[in-house]
């Protein structure tokens, strides 16, 4: 209908008993007052803090959960990486000669070292010093306490090409026909643990996260049915005038939406913030973590990149699963 | 336009409010619907507006047998209904202008196309100094002239009121009931539900009689001489 067909308002000004004419001054008036979109649905302050309050909570924690798998899966990688590229070579402590010292080339540390360099896929072999050796056993046993007789073993660092590694069997009889008490340690069961570790953890964020959706999910659903109830009056005033239920619903899913990305962006920024302070808090016992078997989990701004998609995903789930709950309920109580 | 035909209408297992209701309007026609309270003119009134489907029988609106709509089509059937609430049913956030413009909000149009229509509209029913006002600060008679307001800006094809001249004053009820009578002569069918004797005389139409979820179709209700006169003001009474 446009604004020349409107046949109420034009019989009602053309009738002789219409008392209040219609004064030129009174238009410009109402266009001034009432541009813009009406809001149909009446703003709902307190069920709307309520839910963006969960939404914030339950976006924090996801996005702990996936800086959890990020870092879990960034660490891992490295951890491996640096495991399946460097073998370790142990050997009976004797009163060797020491890198450096004359006639080292010809004693048993030498000759192993060198039976090790003529390996076919061996980049580089490092004779790890005594006092760095002795500095592994320091987080178990007090340094004052390590009498100078404790025998710690000798140990050869190898790095090896991860692309192309040595025949680890034929590594180790090169070594043992220098000195049959010499170990190959390549290191594959902490790899395997670590891994079997890593996975553990990724399996129980996955699985956080799921939980944390679908709590969510059951969160909104309330909400919307709450919301509904509480607005019954006005959805059933729109259905009656002719509102088809889709166009009920988006007058809805708009407000779940804004409260889904701000709910979001809140529970990112929290996450972030405590990924920050735990990263800041870690540094201060970097001794500890150094001294520890497993190197530090570290994470940079790059790689949370996939939590900040967090908000994006909350205004998804909330905008969807608010759309469907005032569909069904619609559709389940009005004709 | 309308036709029921053997329409039945129960609220859970409790009796039938309305029982073998049968009638057919024509486009353009103006009827009362009467009865004592509780007969169930609300009841027909809402099967009339879609608000609530027959337990049995069959209804036609505007050509249409509603069993075989879909839900997505049930809208464009509601939007030519225009609709006065006994209870007006406002929305309490919107203003007055917002109240009455929402059927033409809903049914998809902008808000230039309308506001001059809209305003004249409530300034003819005399709230032209009320168009921004929220219906809490309204009277009874004021809401009451909103809702009417709405349910006629959107130039329905059918107009159904439940008790509209129930809260404003007789002067004002009149304005209202000629209001009717103007869409009704512009083609629009016409059904107000009523107690009001007075406006059953005044403005003499067919009337469809509820008694205990039965209807029937009565005569337009007669006028006495003394009260023919009492009405001289009124061209509606036939002489």
């Amino acid at each position: 209908m446009t604004s020349t067909e409107t046949r109420p308002a034009r019989a009602a000004s053309q009738s002789t008993q219409g008392p209040d004419r219609v004064q030129q001054s009174v238009l410009p008036n109402v266009a001034e007052r009432n541009k813009g979109s009406m809001q149909i649905l009446p703003r709902h302050d307190g069920e709307r803090r309520s839910l963006l309050a969960v939404v914030a909570v339950m976006c924090y924690l996801a996005s702990l959960a996936g800086a959890g798998v990020i870092g879990i899966q960034a660490a891992t990688e490295r951890w491996t990486t640096g495991l399946t590229s460097t073998v370790t070579v142990k050997l009976k402590p004797q009163n060797d000669l020491r890198s450096g010292d004359p006639g080292f080339e010809n004693s048993r540390l030498g000759l192993v070292i060198e039976a090790i360099r003529g390996t076919s896929g061996v980049q580089r072999v490092e004779l790890i010093d005594k006092e760095v050796t002795q500095q592994l056993l320091e987080p178990w046993l007090d340094p004052d306490i390590i009498p100078d007789s404790l025998p710690i073993p000798d140990l050869i660092d190898i790095q090896i090409d991860p692309l192309a590694p040595p025949d680890f069997d034929e590594l180790e009889s090169r070594i043992k026909t220098v000195d049959s008490s010499a170990e190959l340690d390549n290191h594959m069961r902490w790899n395997d643990r670590i891994l079997s570790f890593a996975n553990i953890i990724h399996l129980v964020a996955v699985f956080i996260l799921v939980i944390i959706s679908l709590t969510t999910v059951v969160i909104v659903i309330f909400a919307t049915r709450a919301l509904l109830s509480a607005r019954q009056e006005v959805v059933e005033v729109m259905h009656l005038i002719g509102a088809h239920d889709a166009a009920i619903a988006s007058e809805f899913q708009k407000s779940f939406l804004i409260t889904g990305l701000q709910g979001g962006v809140i529970g990112v920024l929290g996450a972030i913030g405590t990924i920050a302070l735990v990263s800041a808090l870690s540094g201060n016992v970097s001794g500890v973590s150094s001294a520890a078997l497993l190197p530090p989990v570290q994470l940079d701004a790059l790689a949370l990149a996939p939590i900040y998609a967090v908000p994006l995903v909350a205004a998804a789930i909330t905008t969807i699963t608010a759309r469907f709950t005032v569909l069904q309920v619609i559709k389940s109580t009005m004709y | 336009m309308i036709k029921f035909d053997n329409v039945g209408v129960r609220y859970g297992v409790g009796e039938e409010i309305l029982s073998d209701v049968s009638f057919y309007l024509d486009p353009g026609t103006f009827h009362f619907l009467t009865g004592p309270s509780g007969a169930g003119k609300t009841s027909l009134l809402k099967l009339m507006y879609l608000g609530h489907r027959p337990s049995r029988g069959m209804i036609s609106l505007f050509g249409h047998d509603l069993s075989n709509l879909t839900r997505n089509e049930l809208p464009e059937i509601r939007r030519r209904i225009g609709v006065v609430f006994q209870d007006f049913r406002l929305l309490d956030h919107l203003t007055a202008f917002e109240n009455v413009a929402l059927p033409l909000r809903i049914a998809g149009h902008d808000h230039g196309e309308y506001e001059s229509d809209v305003a004249e509209l409530l300034t003819w029913v005399g709230l032209g100094d009320r168009l921004h006002a929220k219906p809490s600060t309204l009277s009874g008679g004021e809401k009451q002239r909103v809702a009417i307001a709405r349910a006629v800006i959107g130039k329905p094809d059918l107009l159904l009121a439940d008790e509209p001249t129930g809260n404003v004053d007789p002067e004002i009820g009149t304005r209202i009931m000629r209001l009717f009578l103007e869409l009704n002569r512009m083609g629009t069918c016409v059904v107000i539900a009523t107690h009001d004797t007075q406006h059953l005389k005044r403005f003499p139409r067919q009337r469809l009689s509820l008694d205990r979820g039965r209807l029937s179709v009565l005569p337009p209700l007669e006028v006495v001489q003394s009260e023919r006169e009492s009405f001289s003001d009124e061209a509606e009474v036939p002489q």
